[in-house]
């Protein structure tokens, strides 16, 4: 019983889509392009518009232009949402792309969070269907009687008068149209109340607190808070959009390469493939360094600092340059701020001790100021005590030594000798899976020994490989390549075909590449596997071109037969 | 007195029940025109004999002078009532919407075929206690009654406010006289039964009835030829 008059009329908005499907419902009624109508064969009558599964699924195929799947999908979720109901099969809301008879729901019965299904309505249709059934309900009907016959007890009389009511009103139509009245309630209640087991298409997540309802008192501390807030945001500092997205491109251009998602993982992505070369090449103190790692600490020195790799090589170059103790300071000091609480003071006197302390053994160059404040500020040490200082020694060693370490040969010699981890493919026998772990062997095979030349030669025709796509398709081993050869594995050779185009053709060919069983037991040593690389888009798009097929499986690996 | 509320109510309950199953087919294809002018004149005479019915209950349960039992009874029916106009009520504003949402004085109707083709006219009748339904309305009753209809549902809201402010009825103090499935051994189950049992077979196992219809007016139609046989050759040979 609504005690609030006031509030019956709370405006639901419909859900968007619902109001869509309804559209669609509408629009399906077209004389001129609707959906066929047959005639549902009774016992004793035939009962019209009835529509087929087929007709249904073939009618948003043309009208809505979908693909099949698309069109069987939402004809599912129109029939799930109750505005289709199944007649042959009226416990299981599924649309079925056969002939099985499917019905329009009458408006008054469409789904709508506008007229939500209430409580009384619903102990009146079970009150209808124990009389038409002479008490034979399902067993979750019988719960939800009982329970509504409590909750509802004061009108409980009102629901029986009422139920017989509607029975008797309806016994002055045709018997064709109770039997239609009869499913269509049937149907809205299934959708409605479903029995358990069934998903509640009604059913909304829990709802948010929405900031416009709740309610603000407009007094003068609300004024005056409003107030205050917009004369900070005054002055705040604003930067030209134009500035802003100079700086937002170049930074996007700068870490292309080095973004994963863009421009893939090598050698492979390790969420796709399981393959863990990549961490194992990109671990945090590794002996030879991949080639994008040791570019990127030329970009910001930030980022050198931050990769512990980096950090190392350029403690090794301060060393070398006596000027370590700016590193160490910078160090302890970021210990101060990120370590425990508990030893925050002890920290902070070492630090004082070795490297603020008038003849300290490492001691640190600080302007007068900077170490003024700094000292003043020991007094009550905290974790922030030393960020002054830390951001001068911080900005001394990014202007001075940062760019000397960029020019030296320790940095020079540590990017050469960095490696670019060829990707890996599978290789293109069907029937045949490949296990899905590196063979360490084989990335080790690939750190050059210094000064080889025939190293250089591999990271110089792998770093052909951005330029030249055809460089990608050179895995797939032709008969003219050597079978038992240590120390060039078969993917070595795609480096030539980026110099010897006339190789191509016979290393994409199906014949060779597929029924070639000698060059299998070298592939057994590659990460037999495909990123999933955008730049092989082109890959693809050429070998389409080549005529070669090119299937993917679920793994997204594509076997080239 | 309680008898005179009782028959009101049960008119009232009667008027809305039919409303509600004309309502039910708005926007479908049973005979919409002449389905707008029943819910009308439906809806007017719903609206009568709520009038009549609050202005009774009013007055009664107002006068104190009536004995607990009675008074009792009176809130029972006064909690029915007001159930009825909730009904009543929600069932106009879905009207209004349906209404709007179906014209049918566009040149081009989408009113949804839904497989219910009979007329609407005898549920009307029983509703208005008449033989037959008069129909006068010209071809514009879309947005006249709709405007109408506004209005009522004003009227009827109004009403209700009144009803709730007027006589102070505490609902759930008001216990139902009938024990779950009662209504089953009301007069209306008897004839209800065999509607049930038609629409049960009606949607299940009709190739079964099928089958088993003809194999048995198959078998009866060979005894009786046999039997008129055997009869012919009786006659003949007596």
């Amino acid at each position: 019983m609504t005690i609030h008059t006031a509030r019956i009329h709370t405006a639901k908005i419909q859900m968007a889509c619902l109001a869509k499907m309804e559209k669609v419902i509408v629009a399906m009624q077209d004389p001129d392009i609707g959906v066929k109508m047959k005639y549902q064969k009774l016992l004793i009558t035939a009962i019209p518009h009835a529509v087929t599964g087929t007709d249904i699924v073939e009618w948003l195929l043309q009208n809505l232009s979908l693909t099949e799947e698309e069109s069987l999908h939402l004809g599912d979720l129109i029939v799930k949402y109750g505005y289709i109901y199944p007649l042959k099969d009226p416990k299981n809301f599924v649309l079925r792309a056969d002939d099985s008879p499917y019905r329009f729901q009458t408006p008054y019965f469409w789904t709508s969070y506008k007229w939500p299904a209430r409580e009384l309505d619903y102990a009146i249709y079970l009150a209808k269907k124990n009389i038409t059934r002479q008490g034979d309900l399902l067993d979750y009907e019988k719960d939800s009687y009982n329970l509504l016959h409590k909750r509802i007890n004061h009108t409980w009389d009102f629901v029986v008068m009422q139920a017989s009511e509607q029975l008797r009103a309806a016994k002055q139509r045709r018997k064709s149209d109770r039997i239609v009245l009869d499913c269509q309630e049937q149907a809205y209640w299934f959708v409605n109340r479903p029995p358990p087991g069934v998903i509640n298409i009604m059913e909304s997540a829990p709802k948010r607190n929405n900031i416009h309802t709740t309610k603000v008192k407009l007094n003068s501390a609300f004024y005056k808070r409003e107030i205050e807030y917009y004369k900070k945001a005054l002055t705040r500092s604003r930067v030209k959009s134009s500035m802003s997205l100079e700086g937002f491109v170049k930074r996007c251009d700068q870490y292309l390469l080095h973004d994963p998602i863009v421009s893939g993982c090598l050698p492979c992505n390790p969420w796709i493939t399981s393959g863990t070369l990549f961490w194992t090449l990109n671990a945090d103190i590794v002996t030879i360094p991949t080639r994008l790692r040791v570019e990127r600490w030329a970009f910001n020195f930030g980022d050198l600092l931050h990769d512990p790799l980096g950090h190392q090589q350029f403690r090794y170059f301060l060393e070398r340059e006596f000027s370590a103790e700016n590193l160490s300071f910078w160090e302890a000091c970021e210990d101060v701020q990120y370590g425990e609480l508990s030893k925050v003071e002890e920290k902070v006197e070492a630090i004082f001790e070795q490297f603020l302390a008038a003849g300290a053994s490492k001691w640190v160059n600080i302007d007068s100021k900077t170490m003024e404040k700094t000292l003043d500020g020991l007094q009550i040490p905290h974790r922030y005590v030393f960020e002054d200082a830390q951001m001068h020694i911080y900005m001394l060693m990014k202007k001075d030594s940062y760019p000397r370490y960029l020019k030296s040969d320790m940095y020079k010699s540590i990017l050469a000798r960095s490696i670019v981890p060829p990707e890996t493919k599978k290789s293109m026998v069907p029937f045949m899976r490949w296990h899905r772990h590196a063979n360490p062997g084989s990335a080790q095979m690939f750190y050059p020994k210094d000064g080889d030349g025939k190293g250089k030669d591999m990271t110089v025709s792998q770093l052909c490989r951005f330029s030249h796509p055809m460089a990608n398709l050179g895995v797939f081993t032709g008969p003219n390549i050597p079978i038992h050869s240590e120390d060039a594995p078969s993917w070595s050779q795609s480096s030539l075909p980026s110099f010897c185009p006339g190789i191509l053709p016979a290393a994409t060919s199906p014949s060779c590449s597929c029924t070639d069983p000698k060059s299998l037991p070298l592939n057994t040593d590659e990460v037999s596997l495909e990123t999933q690389d955008y730049t092989n888009v082109e890959d693809t798009k050429i070998s389409e071109n080549k005529e070669a097929e090119a299937e993917e499986d679920e793994f997204g690996w594509t076997t080239r037969c | 007195m309680k008898d005179e509320c009782k028959t009101l109510l049960d008119a009232l309950n009667k008027v809305s029940a039919c409303y509600r199953h004309l309502v039910t087919c708005a926007g479908g294809t049973s005979d919409s025109q002449n389905l707008r002018e029943e819910l009308k004149k439906t809806r007017q005479k719903a609206q009568v004999l709520a009038n009549a019915n609050k202005n009774k209950l009013t007055t009664i349960l107002k006068d104190g002078t009536i004995s607990k039992d009675d008074r009792a009874e009176f809130e029972r029916l006064w909690v029915l009532f007001s159930t009825c106009m909730e009904i009543l009520e929600m069932d106009m504003r879905r009207a209004l919407d349906l209404g709007q949402v179906f014209p049918l004085s566009v040149p081009t109707k989408h009113l949804i075929q839904t497989g219910m083709i009979g007329r609407t006219s005898a549920v009307a009748a029983r509703a208005m206690n008449v033989q037959n339904v008069k129909y006068e309305e010209g071809n514009d009753i879309d947005t006249v009654d709709l405007n109408e209809l506004e209005q009522d549902i004003n009227e009827v809201r109004g009403m209700i406010y009144e009803m709730e402010m007027k006589v102070n009825v505490l609902q759930w103090t008001v216990e139902a006289k009938q024990e779950p499935g009662t209504e089953l051994k009301s007069p209306a189950s008897a004839g209800a039964s065999s509607l049930g049992m038609i629409s049960v077979h009606g949607d299940g196992c009709k190739k079964l009835c099928d089958t088993s219809k003809i194999c048995a007016g198959v078998m009866f139609t060979a005894v009786l030829l046999f039997a008129i046989a055997l009869a012919a050759c009786v006659v003949k040979f007596a």
